[in-house]
């Protein structure tokens, strides 16, 4: 739908704000370019309805390259959404999302329709909108109006330049859920530019990343998150939104320290006051010096009450892991040996903490999230 | 005998000098407007030419008015046609300067908007642009009628008639009734034009910017 085909943009002064951009864009894909300020990202969006001309190499806009087109003619089919909104304040709603379909000359009555079908697609009441002045409406509603002007004459592609930027974070994020809706209704080509990656994540098909002109990584979100192509893409993406691989995940960051241990040589009633006080139904058995030893656990002790035992007589031997093991292996125990916790010790035996089940899951929820 | 019944008795003659009066001002201005206005459009579309133009403006604003006219005389004699020249020499200025100023502070981000939608140069002018500067423009034209009208008074020097010239006499003859019943007429001409041209401004401001116009000026 979209192809850059070795575009490069020189601004006077040698500044080179593009080099060699080739990037595809297929039909009723959202593609977003994200990238530190400067990276060329506003370039390379400007030059696709010709905003900025580039310096060399095509962009070919459903098959016809830009060049042999008239400005005006290709601004035309392309719709443009900019991040100061610029809805034009001395024209009414019905006017301002009429633009496009005014300069081709639509029939006044087709126009009409398009309008109050638009307005009822972001859930705006045409009767009670149609004639409001842009400075009359709240900045989320003022951008509402500026996506649909853009839409207004069903162009091909749609450029958006940091549209939500300047929103406050939560209608932003109302006008990306919208956004997302009104794709679904309207599969439409979009180029994205943003810098905040989740905002980028939460949009787009795939991911352009760049840096000083060059493209680093193109990819789906799901694709940048699991593969990062380098420390910078890394960095840019941010630690926290990594999908990290279970096998990577160590033991340390998931065990909950200080568990509830006993020595083995304490007797049967005294580890079943334990248990009531911390209100739990296991006990990590461990000797004088902190050793790891075994697990009790509660039906054991009801089981063996009566007899004059030792916890350490009747405890279960149990798989511990270490510290710094993965929590693959400790999800591989507990599903081996149908376990509700793994005690974590360290090189010499020593007790440092648990993992249970439920530690586990909160972990995995908290990165698929 | 009060000035007031002074005036009454010779209001043919006092009606006929403001209508002098008007006419003198009226044509500067409407000469000037039709210069000024897209002499300033055009500076907005030539910046290296702007600062250059408006300094000349600014050159001729300097020329005492009365010298002005002094030098209007040998290339046009006498009558009210000198007066309207160096009138409409003065008014180019201020009407100039308010439409480069008024089209300038249309916020850049409205142009690009318009440009990325496919409107022409001119679609942007007329469609954009003028409409958000009319205000700034109308405010340019009322203070400069407002200010003709007051130097229209020194045409009756040259022989150019208006109110001056009942001012003029009055002084010479040392008649005060006579200076008043010219100069009451010409300060009500100025503050009456001044109110009507404000209405009119409002008026002719886009509705959707009106309320900010008002209270700030200018479109924010």
């Amino acid at each position: 739908m979209v192809t850059f085909e070795k575009v490069s943009k020189t601004y006077p002064g040698g500044v080179m704000a593009v080099k060699n951009l080739n990037l595809t864009i297929a039909q009723g894909e959202l593609v977003v370019l994200i990238g530190p300020s400067g990276c060329g990202k506003t370039s390379s969006l400007k030059m696709v309805n010709r905003l900025i001309e580039p310096t060399s190499g095509r962009i070919i806009v459903s098959g016809v390259d830009t060049q042999k087109l008239d400005p005006v003619a290709l601004r035309r089919k392309i719709g443009y959404v900019i991040q100061d909104i610029a809805l034009f304040p001395h024209r009414n709603v019905a006017q301002n999302i009429a633009t496009v379909p005014r300069l081709k000359k639509w029939d006044q009555k087709k126009i009409q329709e398009r309008v109050d079908e638009l307005l009822r697609l972001v859930d705006m009441d045409p009767a009670l909108y149609r004639g409001r002045y842009p400075l009359e409406l709240s900045g989320g509603q003022q951008q509402r109006i500026g996506v649909l002007r853009a839409l207004a004459a069903e162009p091909e592609v749609l450029l958006m330049d940091e549209p939500f930027g300047a929103l406050d974070p939560i209608t932003r994020e109302q006008l990306q859920d919208e956004l997302k809706r009104l794709r679904q209704k309207v599969k439409k080509t979009i180029l994205f530019v943003t810098h905040d990656m989740d905002e980028a994540l939460k949009l787009a098909d795939r991911i352009v990343l760049m840096r000083d002109g060059v493209i680093v990584q193109v990819d789906t979100p799901e694709g940048l998150l699991r593969e990062p192509a380098n420390d910078f893409v890394r960095n840019f993406i941010g630690e926290k939104r990594l999908i990290r691989q279970p096998d990577k995940v160590l033991v340390h960051e998931v065990m909950r320290t200080k568990p509830t241990c006993i020595e083995g040589d304490k007797g049967l009633h005294q580890g079943l006051e334990l248990m009531r006080e911390e209100a739990v139904d296991s006990l990590l058995i461990m000797d004088r010096s902190g050793d790891f030893l075994g697990v009790v656990e509660v039906q054991t002790i009801q089981q063996n009450l009566e007899a004059r035992k030792s916890l350490e007589a009747i405890m279960t031997p149990w798989p511990t892991v270490n510290e710094n093991d993965s929590v693959k292996r400790v999800v591989r125990l507990m599903v081996e040996g149908n376990l509700r916790f793994i005690p974590v010790v360290d090189e010499t035996g020593r007790i440092k903490g648990i993992v249970t089940r439920a530690n586990v899951v909160n972990f995995v929820l908290d990165y698929m999230s | 005998m009060t000035i007031f019944e002074y005036m009454f008795r010779h209001y043919q003659l006092i009606g006929t000098r403001a209508l002098e009066h008007l006419f003198i001002a009226t044509s500067a201005l409407v000469l000037s407007m039709l210069l000024a206005i897209p002499l300033g459009i055009l500076l907005t579309r030539k910046e290296s030419f702007a600062k250059f133009v408006l300094g000349l403006g600014n050159v001729i604003m300097t020329i005492p008015s009365l010298a002005l006219l002094a030098f209007m005389l040998p290339v046009l004699g006498i009558g009210n046609k000198p007066a309207i020249a160096a009138l409409f020499l003065y008014a180019l200025m201020p009407i100039m300067r308010n439409t480069y100023t008024g089209i300038k502070q249309v916020q850049p981000s409205l142009i690009e908007a318009a440009k990325g939608m496919g409107m022409t140069d001119f679609q942007i002018l007329t469609g954009i642009e003028l409409p958000l500067a009319i205000a700034v423009i109308l405010a340019g034209i009322r203070t400069t009628y407002v200010i003709l009208i007051g130097w229209a008074t020194l045409a009756a020097f040259i022989g150019g008639g208006g109110l001056g010239q009942l001012i003029w006499a009055g002084l010479t003859n040392i008649n005060y009734n006579l200076i008043l019943s010219g100069a009451i007429p010409a300060a009500g001409l100025a503050l009456l034009s001044d109110l009507l041209l404000g209405r009119l401004e409002l008026k002719l401001t886009p509705r959707g910017i009106r309320k900010v116009v008002r209270k700030e000026g200018v479109l924010k």
